[in-house]
């Protein structure tokens, strides 16, 4: 596989090509999750989707595993449209609650090898060497293969959900905020064991998050989505500061509380505390939902942006080419 | 800390969970105090007892299971922590608590405003209505008429958030004990709320106990910090000098296992906290996951230690990991 990997180093593993989905509202209509989401993943690349809760990242990403059909828009896989039949194996993802992701009645072993049962048709020996590999891998003891999930804690069953996705032998990690809800010290252990298996297998990953900083430690590249669309993609990640979507700039600025100073973007912090908050968040958030969602034309973000003006309100932003690997959905930068 | 003249400290507190005739100890004799008008935080990981400290401090564990001894002050008065109905009298009206998760501190099936409304007599209603409404505006809702008509779930955690820190505000408390306030919200609602806090502490002439698991919302908010692990206070000081040079391994530890914008290998710490059976272990809790630990630290429970201007650690080898200690916050 490495060899493979090196020789298409250039071609994209995934190409999402203007997917949307939505779902029906409460009342009337549909709600769009996503809409016309388009970026492509280059082989043994690590992609950061950050992004509020409810701005449809999750939704994109069941997308993308194939568990949700796109409404429309199309996805390729090693430049031909995903056959989720034939490829399910190589897209696994892994899953946010990790006790929810997992049949309790199962116990540790029979967790991980469902997969290997499933793709490889292996015997129960084999099973049973080939996931103790894996428990070693995701740095667990072989012994604990016999305990049930409610045994663990819940960093340990996370990695038992990394063992099972990885039995698969993927290509195309997913990872769905598979930190939120750990503790501090768990999240930096299992930080690292994803950098490590990053490395160690040359693994695609996409790693959707809220918390920029972990996202920054792990990915190469950073996509920023709002209200379903991506606004900006930055495909390098430590080019951090040159962020120019004014979402995904506040975004950075609350994320740096601290070291704010030496960020040119600090200033505009001065203007949200001015307004005793962030201007017409509100609206966004007394919605319950984004705002101007449902609605065709616009900027997603024209409701809460300091910057909108009528352009904002009816013309939806491009995401187009600003810099090379910069690309920004937005009228005013 | 020596809490007298603060308003409000805690005596050796202690809280331990009643099981089949045993008594498990969870939170052990703990000293906190609150500064008129200042934040004091406690950080620590799932599981150390900070939110069982913090409930502890309003009487709101049962006594079929838990047993709260020691004491608690507020204002130079003892709180009556054994007498749920004399407790009244502090619970709500002076010391109130927000908690982390909004959508359960709610009842579903009354709206906002049945919230604000409950136990009132009919005339008093509108009054309070008018009230509740400027209230919630002051919280940053745009539309606090209508935020009023709503269920709890037709709202977003955000919001809930607000509603809940007007509700908890209304009988005028003068310290709010706040548990995790913003770990189920989203990074930027998170900074709103802050704001919202930080503004209370100020003019608000609120003092504020914050119980959270997150370094960047207690270093932002708290000038006092206590820092928790299994139990026990491990190390208290001003923010300032606990984020400049930590001294307890597991502080420095905590520090360092945050990403902060770098690509450079997190100094994870291994394993994980004791279990609730093994907190009554003699030696240092932390000990089996502490680089420096010696044999001593196996055998019993190191006392606090002072290191000056009134920095306190509960370490028996402080001076292995050098004043400056290796926190990358301390750089």
């Amino acid at each position: 596989m490495d060899t493979v990997g090196k020789k298409e180093e250039t071609a994209s593993l995934l190409e999402v090509r203007g997917v949307g989905k939505s779902y029906r509202g409460r009342k009337r209509g549909r709600i769009a999750a996503v809409r016309g989401v388009c970026f492509s993943l280059k082989r043994g690349r690590c992609l950061g989707v950050v992004g509020e809760s409810g701005c449809g990242k999750s939704t994109l990403c069941r997308i993308i595993a194939g568990i949700e059909k796109p409404d429309f828009g199309e996805i390729r896989y090693c430049g031909v449209p995903a056959d989720y039949k034939k490829d399910r194996q190589k897209i696994q993802m892994v899953f946010q609650n990790s006790m929810d992701a997992v049949n309790l009645h199962l116990n540790a072993e029979k967790i991980i090898s469902e997969p290997l049962e499933n793709f490889f048709s292996m015997d129960r020996e084999g099973r049973r060497r080939e996931a103790s590999r894996l428990m070693e891998l995701v740095g667990l003891s072989p012994e604990d293969m016999g305990k049930y999930p409610k045994q663990f804690s819940g960093g340990q069953l996370q990695r038992i959900c990394i063992a099972r996705a990885l039995a698969a032998k993927p290509e195309l990690l997913i990872l769905d905020e598979p930190l939120s809800s750990l503790d501090v010290s768990v999240q930096a252990q299992l930080l690292n064991l994803l950098k490590d298996l990053q490395e160690q297998l040359g693994l695609t990953c996409i790693l959707v998050s809220h918390d920029l900083e972990a996202v920054y430690y792990l990915a190469d590249g950073l996509a920023v989505m709002y209200g379903g669309a991506l606004v900006e993609t930055l495909s390098d990640i430590e080019a951090l500061s040159c962020l120019r979507h004014p979402y995904a700039r506040k975004l950075l600025s609350v994320c740096r509380e601290h070291g704010a100073e030496d960020f040119p973007f600090a200033r505009n912090k001065e203007h949200m505390h001015k307004s005793g908050g962030f201007p017409g968040a509100e609206r966004g958030a007394e919605d319950g939902e984004f705002p101007g969602i449902g609605e065709a034309r616009g900027c997603v973000y024209a409701g809460c942006c300091p910057e909108a003006d009528e352009v904002c309100l009816w013309k939806t932003p491009e995401l187009s080419d600003r810099e090379p690997g910069h690309r920004v959905a937005c009228h005013h930068v | 800390m020596n809490g007298t003249g603060s308003l409000f400290y805690t005596k050796e507190l202690s809280v331990s969970l009643k099981e089949r005739g045993r008594r498990l100890p969870v939170v052990f004799p703990t000293d906190i105090a609150v500064k008129d008008g200042g934040c004091t935080g406690v950080i620590g990981e799932s599981g150390c007892g900070k939110s069982l400290f913090g409930r502890a401090v309003l009487g709101l564990l049962t006594e079929r299971k838990w047993q709260v001894e020691g004491e608690a002050f507020f204002k130079g008065e003892r709180l009556p922590l054994e007498n749920d109905r004399e407790m009244d009298a502090f619970r709500g009206r002076r010391m109130s608590m927000i908690v982390q998760d909004p959508l359960s501190a709610f009842d579903p099936r009354m709206t906002v405003g049945a919230h604000f409304m409950e136990g009132l007599k009919r005339r008093e209603r509108k009054e309070r209505y008018r009230e509740a409404v400027a209230r919630l505006g002051r919280m940053l809702l745009k539309n606090p008429e209508s935020v009023m008509k709503q269920y709890p779930f037709e709202l977003s955690g955000g919001m809930l958030q607000r509603v809940m820190i007007a509700l908890s505000l209304f009988a005028g408390p003068e310290m709010m004990i706040a548990d995790e306030p913003t770990t189920a919200l989203d990074s930027t609602v998170q900074e709103e709320i802050l704001q919202l806090l930080e503004g209370l502490l100020g003019e608000g002439g609120l003092s504020l106990l914050l119980i959270s698991h997150d370094l960047k919302v207690i270093s932002r908010m708290a000038d006092t910090v206590y820092v928790m692990y299994a139990g026990r206070i491990v190390e208290c000081g001003t923010m300032e000098e606990v984020q400049r040079a930590p001294l307890h391994p597991y502080t420095v530890g905590l520090f360092s296992s945050r990403p902060a914008f770098s690509k450079e290998r997190l100094l994870a710490m291994e394993g994980r906290p004791p279990l609730l059976e093994g907190l009554s272990e003699p030696g240092c809790a932390f000990a089996p996951r502490c680089p420096s630990a010696g044999e001593a630290c196996r055998k019993e429970v190191p006392s606090f230690g002072a290191a000056g201007g009134g920095h306190l650690v509960r370490c028996s080898r402080p001076e292995a990991w050098g004043a400056g200690g290796r926190g990358r916050e301390a750089q």
